[in-house]
């Protein structure tokens, strides 16, 4: 199947398919990031509250 | 029971970048992520040692986040553009309000303003047109 193809295919698709699909992407194109990995699991194992801002905090910092 | 969801600083300077109104709507997503966290998750990916860490595709971006359901947190450890990797938007000239160039602080928070509104609707267009 061709890339012309597979965009005709991903066109036609619900929305949350297609979301399914760019994420799908981001996956595969982050698999091979071994740095972007390590920064995943660093974040995962910080527990510094100084690095990270709740929600309630987000939307006072943004009132929009 | 409502996660906690904390946000890194590193992401934050994302949102801080952002149009007003991406931002609005990327926040009414996270407190939808904070009740139902897996019922947003479109993919998924692995951190160094085998963690699952969820893929959330919305308003162009992809949001990693890690749910920790022993502590019932949701850490969101990076937002991206979605569409990063594919080609790159077009976008204005960022403005540097606090360049002695651009007059006041006042006049600066004006344009500041104008500048978002103009990127939002260039976004809105972007988003259409790679749709």
């Amino acid at each position: 199947m061709s890339l012309a193809q597979l965009k005709d295919q991903a066109a036609h698709l619900h929305l949350g398919e297609q979301r399914e699909l760019i994420a799908f992407l981001i996956a595969r194109q982050t698999e091979q990031d071994e740095d972007f990995k390590r920064t995943l699991a660093q974040k995962i194992d910080d527990r510094d509250a100084s690095h990270w801002a709740d929600l309630e905090d987000l939307q006072k910092r943004y009132p929009e | 029971m409502d996660y906690r969801l904390l946000v890194d600083l590193e992401a934050l300077a994302v949102l801080d970048g952002m149009p007003k109104r991406t931002r609005k709507s990327l926040l009414e997503h996270f407190v939808r992520l904070r009740s139902t966290p897996d019922r947003h998750s479109d993919f998924h990916e692995q951190d160094r040692i085998g963690r699952r860490v969820e893929i959330s595709v919305f308003a162009g971006y992809a949001i990693h986040y890690w749910i920790d359901f022993a502590d019932r947190h949701i850490k969101v450890l990076a937002i991206k553009p979605a569409d990063r990797q594919e080609r790159t938007r077009p976008s204005l000239m960022p403005y540097d309000p606090t360049h002695p160039v651009n007059g006041d602080v006042a006049d600066a928070d004006e344009i500041r303003e104008k500048f978002d509104f103009t990127q939002g609707w260039i976004d809105a267009r972007w988003q259409s047109a790679v749709r």
